[in-house]
């Protein structure tokens, strides 16, 4: 009984089927990779360095002497964590540029014309943001 | 098997795989332009400090220079991160009109002028007003009607520019 199923022809319907599935997993294989590429690309360093920094400084530019703001950084602060840069050490504010850093070897910065003192704080208890501190307006320009 | 070996297989994964990597390379090489934003921004600061609650500010002395002062008294820092600077313009005009339904914007009724910046980036407003030009600078212009201490009626008008191209356009 067995002997006669192994001499039929050809076991058409089991090619069919591992051809079948091959080719799916090949298919599942080469969608991944694609996918894997393009959020890669999305969460490129460089590219969060660029949002962030551009974003805080169209808060600050919008902001006034007195008020406080808090940013979710949380993607900045996770790929940060994973390039050991350390996550107090993101943002930095020097006269009127923004500077975020999240490695050692990158960093973006980024111009506002509101000339004020900007104090930035990383949010130690959640560890997912920083607080900016609009302080007072500055005298020189 | 031969489905899978066969050239016109491999050739369909690497166009298709060729289509993404170049439209995710286009998409994600380009910088966030974010000028039109800060100009406007930009705009609504210098309105702020010419006018409150729809009256002129104090400080704004009509018929007299107040050119020196208006950086410092509206709190801006032109400075950037460039190396070449020069990559802001403001200006303000404060016509006095008799009634809304008689806006006469000429010299004779420009009462307060305003400028401070790099003025040679104004000549990127004008050929964008028909088409949007991503090389050259973002112009905003606002124009807001307010009152002085007297009564009397004006008519502001704010064009803020922001050129920042090398952070902003591939």
């Amino acid at each position: 009984m067995c002997q006669c199923i192994v001499k039929k022809p050809k076991n058409k319907k089991a090619t069919i089927l591992v051809e079948n599935i091959v080719f799916i997993v090949l298919n599942i294989v080469f969608i991944s990779i694609m996918v894997l590429f393009v959020y890669s690309r999305a969460n490129g360093i460089m590219l969060l360095e660029e949002s962030y920094a551009k974003n805080i400084a169209l808060l600050i530019d919008s902001s006034k002497p007195g008020m406080e703001f808090y940013l979710d950084m949380e993607k900045a602060i996770n790929r940060a964590e994973k390039e050991k840069w350390p996550i107090d050490q993101i943002v930095n504010i020097k006269d009127n540029i923004v500077t975020v850093k999240l490695s050692k070897n990158s960093e973006y910065s980024y111009s506002f014309f509101n000339n004020v003192n900007v104090i930035a704080t990383f949010d130690k208890i959640n560890k997912k943001g920083f607080y900016f501190y609009v302080d007072k307006y500055l005298n020189t320009t | 098997m031969e489905k899978f070996i066969s050239i016109y297989w491999f050739l369909i994964l690497i166009l298709t795989a060729g289509g993404i990597s170049a439209m995710v390379f286009a998409f994600y090489s380009h910088p966030y332009d974010v000028r039109e934003a800060e100009a406007f921004i930009l705009g609504e600061k210098v309105a702020d400090c010419i006018s409150n609650n729809g009256r002129i500010n104090e400080w704004i002395e009509i018929n007299k220079e107040n050119k020196d002062d208006f950086l410092k008294k509206c709190h801006l820092n032109f400075n950037t991160e460039f190396k070449e600077q020069g990559q802001y313009y403001v200006k303000a005009e404060i016509f006095e009109i008799n009634s809304l339904n008689d806006l006469n914007l000429d010299t004779d009724n420009l009462k307060v002028f305003f400028e401070s910046g790099n003025p040679a980036i104004i000549t990127h407003c004008k050929p964008q007003e028909e088409k949007e030009i991503e090389k050259l600078s973002k112009c905003s212009e606002n124009v807001f009607y307010s009152l002085d201490s007297e009564n009397n009626q004006y008519l502001i008008k704010i064009l803020s520019i922001v050129k920042k191209t090398e952070k902003n356009t591939k």
